[in-house]
């Protein structure tokens, strides 16, 4: 057999493998898709931190009109899913970017989950212990920490199957802060890291989009150029 | 296996690069630029070929009030294509048997 014949096949083989590589890697639409979400959740983060200053207003105009509990997270779905539908019927998601693009859908719709909090008092034994007025208690929830665990185990994921060490790090900062909210008292801590949760979402995802297009366009600049 | 049993479709780079980028899906030229790193007049002279070939099928539309045009792999492209990945594979493992 003739060596250039062999070269030849060896170099066809190594650019058909380099070519299906870079579409596998490619995350073209998945980077477009999360930019857009990310300024979606933005919007909704100022809703919300304004629907807190005006705590007494916010809670008037929902106990007035309850649908509004679900009308606004639905208004959201609706606007994230005609994004994706929109972009990914141009650039369908291919290899690597589809399979993330599972794994961050799930870590999303963890948002959609409510915490559930039951008060139970047996009020027989309370009895003579306490005046009814002390039985008043207002209950906060926060769900930062397991919204953030979740950020972190997909930025963990998308650091692994991408091998870019950003994410990693990324995610491990995300667990860690997770678990402090999680275990600290109410305090300065508490309130900068429940603070933290309005622009924790919108970041993560415009972080990740434009992390993953440059990435993309700069292994562009350095990959090999075909010229014949 | 002889160079002349493969076929002339397949003897350009840029034909092979085309082709390995749509295994994969329906691309865009922009895209098909992006992944094969090669210029505009190339990629339309040897997608010109393909076409003829009858291995990439062309569509044309519109986005956003803008022409668009999309190619994807035929498929007697991608039969072609796999009979060919197939003979390249087959030259490797003869020459690791008469090295061996």
């Amino acid at each position: 057999m003739e060596n250039q014949v062999l070269e030849n096949a060896v170099d066809d083989i190594s650019l058909i493998k380099n070519i299906i590589e870079k579409t596998r890697k490619s995350f073209s639409g998945f980077s477009k898709i999360f930019i857009m979400w990310g300024i979606l959740y933005l919007f909704m983060s100022a809703l919300s931190f304004l629907q807190s200053m005006n705590m007494e207003l916010t809670l008037s105009i929902y106990n007035e009109h309850r649908y509004l509990n679900y009308l606004v997270p639905a208004i959201l779905f609706g606007i994230g899913a005609i994004i994706y539908f929109k972009v990914t019927k141009s650039q369908p998601l291919v290899g690597l970017e589809r399979h993330l693009m599972v794994l961050w859908i799930l870590v999303l719709i963890m948002q959609l989950v409510r915490m559930k909090v039951e008060l139970s008092m047996d009020l027989e034994l309370l009895d003579g212990i306490t005046s009814n007025n002390e039985l008043t208690q207002i209950v906060t929830t926060s769900s930062f920490a397991y919204i953030t665990y979740g950020l972190g185990i997909a930025s963990v994921m998308t650091g692994i199957f991408t091998e870019l060490k950003n994410f990693k790090i990324l995610g491990l900062v995300y667990v860690v802060l997770a678990l402090i909210h999680s275990y600290v008292g109410p305090g300065s801590m508490y309130e900068m890291l429940s603070s933290l949760g309005y622009v924790i979402l919108p970041f993560t995802l415009i972080y990740t989009g434009l992390y993953l297009k440059r990435h993309h366009e700069r292994s562009e600049v350095d990959g090999t150029q075909l010229d014949s | 296996m002889e160079l002349n049993s493969i076929p002339d479709i397949f003897q350009s780079k840029i034909r092979i690069a085309i082709v390995s980028c749509l295994l994969t899906g329906t691309k865009t030229f922009k895209e098909i630029k992006e992944l094969t790193g090669a210029t505009d007049g190339n990629i339309s002279t040897h997608m010109s070929k393909l076409k003829a070939a009858s291995c990439v099928e062309v569509v044309k539309d519109f986005e956003k009030n803008k022409p668009r045009t999309r190619y994807t792999l035929t498929e007697q492209g991608r039969k072609e294509f796999e009979d060919y990945v197939n003979r390249l594979e087959e030259i490797i493992k003869l020459a690791d048997q008469i090295k061996k």
